[in-house]
């Protein structure tokens, strides 16, 4: 059982604990992002339409960059050997511990996306809200999934780096995040990645249509995370907090 | 029902992917109102023991139970019930002590002794500092707070006092007493001699991954023919060395450590020290039965 004290008191401890590493966290969050975000702009030279879907795919790509990094890395990080013992100290459990880490990062995730949705707001405004919302709903689904899944898989931090990263250069390449879904074969690893779905749905919510329709990207979706909630779920149901044995 | 045997292991063995065998067969017991000592020498399996009791590390084979529970499986209760200190002085490194202390109490079920314990563990003037800015033995003095402020069932404390300075050291005895006065358990892994003669109440001694001897602390003795040790501290020893019969185990300086079978051929020694003139310059101390002597021939080394 979820004692929800526990995990807020637990949020509150990992936000105090991010306070010695802000330059960090600043970087990570929002320099990077706000730089990534100029370039992206400037490259579309005004347009309205490319700035629409640029800040559409900035938003998917930076919330998940962030968060399937940061939650992923902490999450490995629990199973370092000294780490693992220090939290078998601790009274509260490794699942609200892990919720804890989750509500910590979608926190500090917050700025950036606050500040790209405001941008689009600002610059396309937004005709359809519910899909909005479903979509940026969707989106934190997807890349905190994402984390705790490569996080609880892999389980160390040294794999875990350029582990994330690779799966952040993925992400970037096989999101239509900053073109629109092309009309060939390329299509097929783009409708198999959620953030493809994700992306439909945000644009959705501000008039763009896209050659897959929000119904089937609606419906993977839920399928997807409802799939991934169940591994993680059976997964973490094995003794899994134990100190990984090095061949 | 009240659960008697705290924690309960039934011939566990660890056997590392590399074929490394940690320990063979472990089985131990603490009973509730009772402090039990494991100690041995440094790679003889207590660590292990302790990581596969808090369910930290899979025995390969042999079942363990902690409050009846396997702790492999009932980790959150583990978590809850079972004050633990690590034998490493870990410590979070980003959070003031007062913020961790504060979580703990509030993640757990009791928390009103916690100024209490910041107090008489001296701890009330690293309240501010973050875990970075603590010495080692402040570390292990946290962790042993943080163990206390969960008001556990039971303790298990991995070598707690060692870096721990002397008035602590025997704050920290104080406490463990006391909760043994309350009936709770602890299991202490302790290379402290005169930790474990103060707070055990049964003793296991490990080696090469195996409990080599069980027992009542004194039983160590009388099962290792009864050793006695004299220490003798005076510059002077040099003039009497080759008329005692014990046999020599450390010499140097202004001291010489020698051991004996029996308490007889000690108080032979002390007659004859006794009648010489360096008496009146000597410090003399007589164990009887020397559990240092004992622990360290169950060991396999000198003496």
């Amino acid at each position: 059982m979820i004692d929800l004290r526990n995990m807020l008191e637990g949020t509150l401890f990992e936000l105090k604990m991010v306070r010695l590493y802000w330059p960090y966290i600043l970087i990570i969050n929002i320099l990077l992002p706000s730089s990534y975000l100029m370039i992206v702009l400037f490259s579309t030279y005004g347009s309205q339409e490319a700035v629409k879907i640029a800040l559409t795919g900035f938003l998917v790509i930076s919330s998940f960059s962030i968060l399937i990094y940061t939650i992923g890395h902490r999450i490995g990080n629990l199973f370092e050997d000294e780490v693992l013992e220090l939290v078998a100290s601790l009274p509260i459990s490794f699942q609200e511990l892990i919720l804890s880490i989750i509500l910590s990062y979608v926190i500090l995730s917050l700025p950036a996306v606050l500040a790209s949705i405001i941008g689009l707001i600002a610059a396309a405004g937004i005709t359809r809200p519910l899909l909005m919302v479903t979509g940026l709903l969707f989106m934190y689904a997807v890349s905190i999934i994402s984390g705790v899944i490569t996080g609880l898989s892999v389980r160390n931090v040294r794999k875990l780096d350029p582990l994330l990263q690779v799966l952040v250069f993925l992400a970037i390449i096989f999101t239509p995040a900053f073109y629109e879904i092309p009309d060939n074969i390329y299509v097929i690893p783009l409708v198999a990645n959620p953030l493809t779905h994700v992306v439909v749905l945000l644009r959705a919510g501000i008039g763009i249509a896209s050659t897959i329709t929000t119904i089937i990207s609606l419906t993977y979706l839920i399928v997807i995370m409802s799939l991934s909630i169940v591994f993680i779920l059976h997964f973490m149901r094995r003794p899994l907090f134990t100190i990984i044995e090095k061949k | 029902m009240e659960q008697t045997k705290l924690v309960l292991t039934d011939r566990i063995t660890k056997i590392y992917p590399n074929g490394i065998k940690a320990n063979e067969n472990v089985s131990i017991h603490v009973n509730r109102g009772e402090t039990v000592c494991i100690t041995g020498p440094n790679g003889a399996g207590k660590t292990t023991l302790v990581r596969q009791i808090m369910g930290l590390l899979r025995p390969t084979s042999g079942t363990v139970r902690v409050l009846g529970h396997d702790p492999l499986k009932k980790i959150s209760l583990i978590k809850r019930e079972v004050g633990y200190v690590p034998q490493a002085p870990l410590f979070f490194p980003a959070n003031k002590v007062r913020e961790v202390v504060d979580f703990v109490a509030s993640t757990s079920k009791a928390s009103d002794n916690k100024e209490q314990l910041f107090k008489l563990l001296g701890l009330e003037s690293t309240k501010e500092l973050m875990g970075y800015q603590l010495s080692l033995g402040q570390r292990k003095l946290l962790l042993f707070m943080l163990a206390l402020i969960k008001n556990p069932s039971i303790l298990v404390l991995d070598e707690p006092t060692v870096l721990v300075d002397i008035v602590n050291k025997h704050n920290m005895w104080e406490v463990m007493v006391e909760i043994k006065r309350e009936k709770k358990g602890i299991l202490l892994v302790s290379h402290d001699i005169e930790e474990i003669r103060r707070l055990c109440d049964r003793i296991y001694v490990m080696v090469n991954g195996r409990v080599v001897f069980e027992g009542d602390i004194h039983e160590v003795s009388r099962t290792l023919s009864s050793s006695a040790e004299l220490k003798i501290f005076t510059s002077e020893y040099k003039r009497l060395r080759g008329l005692l019969k014990g046999t020599v185990i450390s010499e140097g300086g202004e001291m010489l450590t020698l051991s004996y079978n029996s308490l007889r051929e000690a108080l032979e020694d002390l007659q004859l020290i006794a009648s010489s003139d360096i008496i009146g310059n000597a410090r003399l101390i007589l164990e009887y039965p020397s559990i240092d002597l004992s622990i360290m021939r169950l060991f396999g080394g000198r003496g």
